[in-house]
């Protein structure tokens, strides 16, 4: 028994240089399908990482009542962070944030110096607020303005929309995408098995007409659609691997200001290298053998 | 020994391709079957090796009723027969030796078993000198012999032959012929469709006549059958 798998396996192995014109063409159809979906992924998860640094970067300032005790300040903290989609709070004084705005002035900064001195000092105390998610931000803004002691709320709630409908785009539009790219993969994929078969379906007829059992049959088959798939796996990994590295190279060679955002948050590819490969090449394995075994299905009712 | 008792097959297209067709070969015959083109010649070896079933009737094969053989045995009874063909039938990416071990391989015997058998059989059909030729590097009559080797090798006690000198010199269809003839003399039962009178009349060996799905003449030959 043993004898005769090592035997089918071997097979399998010649079968691909033998029927090398073919396999080509395999190899050729599976690495355009897996490079198309492996772009597609890759641009959905850059667009997802680049929107949730966006995200980060978004805040509202809360100002608070005039007068205010310091424990009321301290509860007033504690239930914006109970609203739930808070990331951080952060306590700005009015001494602080005076000294800010005479910063952000430069050297006109120097006519609000008076009010340091004489301590009167109209501004008033804040929290500066960022979101993990800004998906529901009018939501949270309004339960954080019902909080007793706050007196309003700063923030860029349109862009918060903004963002959460690219967010929302690259997640649903990323899904769509690769679920078409791999659904049509997939029929190009089984077409080209289709053919593969068919140009051996004599062989196949000859082996029924001695005896060979349809096991027997389709494992050289099997051997040869999963070394197919896994060599298609390495050389999309391999491609891939390249263009990313060169366009990643290319973006930072750029020195636009709107470029600097998304060379920061470019995701580095050892972060999905792994999944990636596994990805192509358990997947291009998959295809390989489920192609086989049910095309060659066919050939076998002799 | 093959047995038909009221042997009828019909297409799904309405074709009868055979019509109540009853028939027996005993083991150790050398029968030819001879009929024009759509007789019902290559049905009726279809039923043989079980690729058809038929609509009613009984075919028996080696003792076996084909018509409740379950499909999982079907690979285990073919081995039992060796079948030739017009066309040969080999395959193409394999040496002339790799074709006749491969009928050895599907039935898991070991390599050392293979390494003795496929030797002895291609001297037996007069390739020993080829068996690394692909089939492509060999003529008609060489493949046929390969084909020959190859239905051989598994020892089996029935041999069908679906026009094996179609394909072939007219010389060389004798040669083809003369070594079924021998091969028969070692008790092996052979049925041999073709179409070539004249070399049916040179083995002067028993003939069914199929006409439009029926058997319409079945004589004896006068050369003496083994067993």
């Amino acid at each position: 028994m043993l004898n005769s798998f090592f035997y089918l396996v071997k097979q399998g192995f010649k079968n691909l240089w033998n029927n090398r014109l073919m396999s080509l063409a395999s190899i050729g159809v599976l690495v355009s399908c897996m490079l198309l979906i492996g772009a597609a992924a890759l641009l959905s998860i850059n667009v997802s990482s680049v929107v949730e640094a966006l995200e980060d970067q978004s805040e509202a300032i809360v100002y608070l009542d005039d007068d205010i005790s310091d424990s009321r300040i301290d509860e007033i903290r504690k239930e914006i962070i109970n609203t739930g989609k808070v990331s951080t709070v952060d306590f700005i004084s009015k001494e602080e944030a005076l000294y800010d705005m005479m910063e952000s002035m430069g050297d006109d900064g120097i006519l609000f110096e008076a009010y340091t001195q004489s301590g009167e000092n109209n501004l008033p105390d804040s929290f500066k607020v960022t979101f993990d998610d800004v998906s529901d931000l009018r939501v949270t803004l309004s339960r954080i303005e019902q909080i007793d002691g706050v007196y309003s709320i700063s923030a860029l709630t349109e862009v918060a929309t903004v963002i959460t409908g690219i967010k929302r785009m690259a997640y649903v539009g990323g899904i769509i995408i690769i679920g078409l790219l791999i659904a049509v993969s997939l029929m190009i994929i089984g077409n080209t098995i289709k053919i593969t078969v068919f140009s051996r379906r004599r062989e196949i007829n000859i082996m029924k007409y001695v005896g060979a059992t349809n096991g027997f049959i389709r494992l050289p088959f099997i051997v040869e659609g999963m070394s197919l798939g896994i060599i298609s796996g390495g050389i999309s990994y391999g491609l891939i691997y390249f263009g990313y590295d060169y366009l990643a190279k290319w973006v930072a060679s750029q020195n636009s200001q709107w470029f600097n955002i998304i060379i920061s948050e470019i995701v580095p590819f050892s972060t999905i290298s792994q999944e990636l490969l596994w990805g192509f090449i358990g997947g291009g394995a998959l295809i390989g053998i489920f192609g086989c075994v049910v095309f060659i299905g066919k050939h076998l009712k002799v | 020994m093959i047995e038909f008792q009221n042997v009828t097959k019909k297409y799904p297209n309405g074709t009868v391709a055979l019509n109540d067709v009853s028939l027996r070969i005993n083991d150790g015959e050398f029968v030819f079957i001879v009929g024009s083109s759509g007789a019902g010649k290559s049905t009726l070896i279809k039923l043989m090796l079980r690729e058809e079933t038929a609509n009613s009737g009984i075919v028996k094969v080696n003792g076996r009723n084909l018509g409740k053989m379950p499909k999982y045995k079907i690979p285990k009874f073919r081995r039992s027969i060796g079948v030739v063909f017009q066309d040969f039938r080999l395959i193409p990416n394999m040496s002339a030796y790799d074709n006749v071990a491969f009928a050895l391989r599907v039935t898991n015997v070991s390599s050392k078993e293979i390494k003795r058998k496929v030797p002895y059989m291609l001297s037996l059909v007069g390739l020993a000198s080829k068996a690394k030729c692909k089939p492509n590097e060999l003529s008609g009559g060489e493949q046929q012999r390969v084909a020959l080797a190859r239905a051989l090798v598994n020892s089996p006690s029935l041999i069908i032959a679906d026009e094996p000198t179609g394909n072939i010199d007219p010389e060389l269809s004798y040669e083809i012929v003369d070594l079924l003839n021998e091969i028969n003399k070692l008790g092996v039962t052979i049925v041999m469709v073709t179409h070539e009178h004249d070399l049916v009349e040179q083995f002067n060996r028993r003939v069914i006549t199929i006409e439009k799905g029926e058997i319409i003449k079945d004589v004896e030959g006068t050369e003496a059958t083994v067993c």
